[in-house]
């Protein structure tokens, strides 16, 4: 394999992801602004409130309409700028998870919402191990391959509200397990101890 | 005549297995300390306990099962499929203890596709987990990635003639120093400088991106175990799409990539042959694959009009396409998207990538470019001795790592395990078809578990059947330890049931 031909593939592989890429290339069309209406006042309607498992699966019918979406706050804000990342989970576990004595129904499911940062300050529970976190409430125009961000599937919001505030969870020591613990501590130390006498005898014989 | 297993086959057999579990038992400190620090006593508790079990059952087989003998070839084989099945069960006790499954086969299904670097989950409620179940997580896909044998090489067995057969048996074979146990420990090295130098870049990319300096630093480390080793979990519910960045995708690019590239071009590269990289048939056939599943995923994309900005479209492709190509299985997009926004040419593309895979001897899955590389030499030998005089010999070479002649015991080889990931990719996608999926949706799910690289389409999920659930922790166990070994245990079951 020449040089010259390992550099021919490599620029093969950038050339033709960009030529492909430019077959598509159109502006998209124009979006619906989060603002009200200068000249009667009016905020613009909101088209629904779909959850997350709705937008993910039918993507074309709610893209550039402006919606509602309420979901629990998890992890963290990641500010950027004068923005913020936030993602908002509104599947069964943004009431009570899993760590809260919530029932399994399935995996986690949210949208990512891109919101002023100063509108973030009033979250102040992120969901977690040690968190229930806020139940927040954000109307923005949902993006199924949002031009701005990379093409992600997200929410640019112009509303945040507080709809319940999180809560810490108790996680109270299992008593059970820690017996279980001081007996199989003594049990597998002896066993390692017999296993190490004799090894030792069997290498010194 | 089929010749029954004596006691001393057993012995040798649970003497090692012993060992093994006992490495891997200590591995489980990782996550006990991260709950300790973080004052998650309740999961301290439970890998606590993990730990004990795997010492118990380690110690006590090797007591109950001495021996002086060394390991030959089948037992090797035998140690090799048989402890990622003691290890699966074990490993799994911590996740059943969370209280985030459904059942233990879910529970087992997570361990299986963690230490295979596969990356598929079934556990439930990921975004309220501790830190040290999430460590436990990325630290058994991480050590999967290197091989649980290479773990017990390092640490607990010394260089025996056995030690190279059991390092085999685990779908690794090659040598980077003459040393077994000392090749075991150079994977470590190149892994954790690789560890050391992704938690830095990807931690100081999260930091950036506005995570507070506790969380970038575990999600730097956590998706560099997960890239690293081509394992593809992440720690959120998100994946990488979590993140929202180019930087860090690209970053996590470079890492899954250097993943997937084999360990002896590393140590090439390591040792001061830079050009090992653009000689080797591996990353030839690697680059040339790519290129191919990249245009068709782009006509793909093109004809849904997805993606109308000509960077988003080449980012959101080229990150798939990488991502399932090294089987690591991140994604920056939602699974169910593949089916609902990308189409089923796209999928196609991915599913492609995904089977052919990366480098052998890496932590990749999938038939391996080098196959892939030598089939197609193989083929245009033949070509070539199609147009060529009679009398003519026709010689074809290829690089891999040193120039070799093209033989046909290495083609038949090569083709040989290329056959038996068709088939079972085939069967795979029957017993999703035979559940009442769709052939694409079930192609690609089957695909990814069994090429042990993670990218869902939303099949995989804590409802699906236990029958496929079953059907897809075998096919990661088979995938992983490329057949042979897997094989090989089948038959000393049976030897040992209907031997004479």
């Amino acid at each position: 394999m020449t040089r010259r031909r390992f550099v021919t593939i490599v620029a093969c592989l950038a050339l033709c992801g960009g030529l492909l890429a430019w077959f598509v290339v159109s502006n998209p069309g124009p979006q619906p602004s989060l603002s009200s209406n200068p000249t009667t006042g009016e905020r613009p309607a909101v088209s629904g409130s779909p959850s997350s498992t709705e937008l993910v699966e039918h993507p074309a019918r709610w893209d550039g309409k402006i919606i509602a979406f309420v979901g629990e706050a998890v992890s963290c804000r990641m500010v950027r700028g004068s923005y913020a990342w936030i993602h908002l989970n509104d599947d069964s576990y943004a009431e009570r998870s899993v760590e809260d004595g919530g029932g399994l129904t399935g995996y986690n499911s949210g949208q990512a919402v891109w919101v002023p940062a100063s509108l973030t300050s009033q979250i102040a529970t992120y969901g977690g191990y040690r968190d229930q976190g806020d139940v927040v409430r954000a109307v923005g125009v949902f993006h199924a391959a949002c031009a701005e961000h990379g093409g992600d599937m997200d929410i640019h919001a112009g509303a945040l509200v507080i709809e319940q505030p999180g809560r810490a969870i108790p996680h109270p020591l299992q008593l059970e397990r820690l017996v279980w613990l001081l007996v199989l501590v003594p049990v597998a130390g002896l066993l390692w101890w017999l296993y190490d006498t004799m090894s030792w005898r069997q290498r010194s014989r | 005549m089929i010749l029954r297993p004596r006691v001393g086959d057993h012995k040798v057999i649970g003497k090692y297995t012993g060992k093994i579990l006992v490495g891997v038992g200590l591995v489980t400190t990782i996550p006990l300390v991260t709950a300790l620090i973080y004052g998650e006593w309740e999961t301290a508790l439970d890998f606590g306990l993990t730990m004990m079990i795997f010492l118990i059952v380690g110690f006590g087989l090797q007591l109950l099962l001495r021996s002086d003998e060394d390991l030959d070839w089948s037992h090797a084989l035998v140690v090799a499929a048989g402890s990622w099945i003691l290890v699966t069960i074990l490993g799994a006790i911590p996740y059943w203890l969370s209280g985030h499954y459904s059942s233990y086969l879910d529970c087992m299904f997570d361990v299986m596709s963690g230490y295979t670097t596969t990356g598929l989950y079934l556990l439930q409620d990921l975004d309220h987990v501790s830190y040290g179940l999430n460590m436990w997580r990325h630290i058994i896909t991480f050590a999967g990635g290197q091989g649980i044998v290479v773990i017990a090489l390092t640490f607990l067995l010394r260089g025996t003639g056995g030690a190279f057969k059991l390092y085999a048996g685990e779908g690794k074979d090659e040598r980077l120093v003459p040393n077994v146990v000392h090749t075991a420990r150079a994977i470590w090295i190149v892994s954790l400088i690789w560890l050391a130098g992704g938690t830095a870049a990807l931690g100081a990319t999260a930091l950036w991106l506005g995570e507070p300096p506790n969380l970038a630093f575990l999600d730097g480390m956590w998706v560099t175990m997960g890239g690293w080793s081509t394992g593809g979990f992440a720690p959120m519910s998100y994946n990488t799409f979590w993140f929202h960045s180019l930087a860090f995708e690209l970053i996590s690019i470079i890492i899954f990539i250097a993943g997937s590239l084999n360990f002896a071009l590393h140590w090439a590269v390591w040792t001061g042959d830079r050009r090992e990289i653009r000689r080797n048939i591996e990353t030839v056939s690697f680059a040339t694959t790519v290129t191919l599943t990249l245009i068709l995923a782009s006509y793909g994309l093109a004809k849904a009009g997805l993606y109308p900005d000509a960077l988003n479209f080449f980012r959101k492709a080229f990150y798939q396409i990488a991502s399932g190509h090294t089987t690591t299985g991140f994604g920056t997009i939602y699974s169910r998207a593949f089916v609902t926004q990308w189409g089923p040419i796209a999928m196609v593309a991915v599913t492609l990538a995904m089977a052919i895979g990366a480098s052998a001897c890496s932590t990749a899955g999938g038939i391996k470019g080098l196959r892939v590389g030598l089939i197609f030499k193989a083929v245009t030998q033949d070509l070539r001795r199609l147009i060529s005089p009679e009398s003519a010999v026709v010689t074809q070479r290829y690089h891999h790592i040193r120039e070799s002649v093209l033989e046909n015991t290495v083609v038949r080889s090569a083709l040989t395990i290329t056959v038996l990931y068709v088939i079972m990719y085939g069967v795979i996608t029957v017993i999703g078809l035979l559940y009442g999926y769709d052939l694409v949706p079930a192609a690609f799910e089957g695909v990814s578990a069994a090429s042990n690289t993670g990218l869902s389409c939303g099949v995989t999920a804590p409802s699906m059947p236990d029958g496929m659930k079953a059907a897809y922790i075998i096919s990661m166990w088979f995938g992983r330890l490329e057949f042979m070994s897997v094989l090989a245990l089948g038959a000393y079951a049976y030897a040992a049931v209907r031997g004479r």
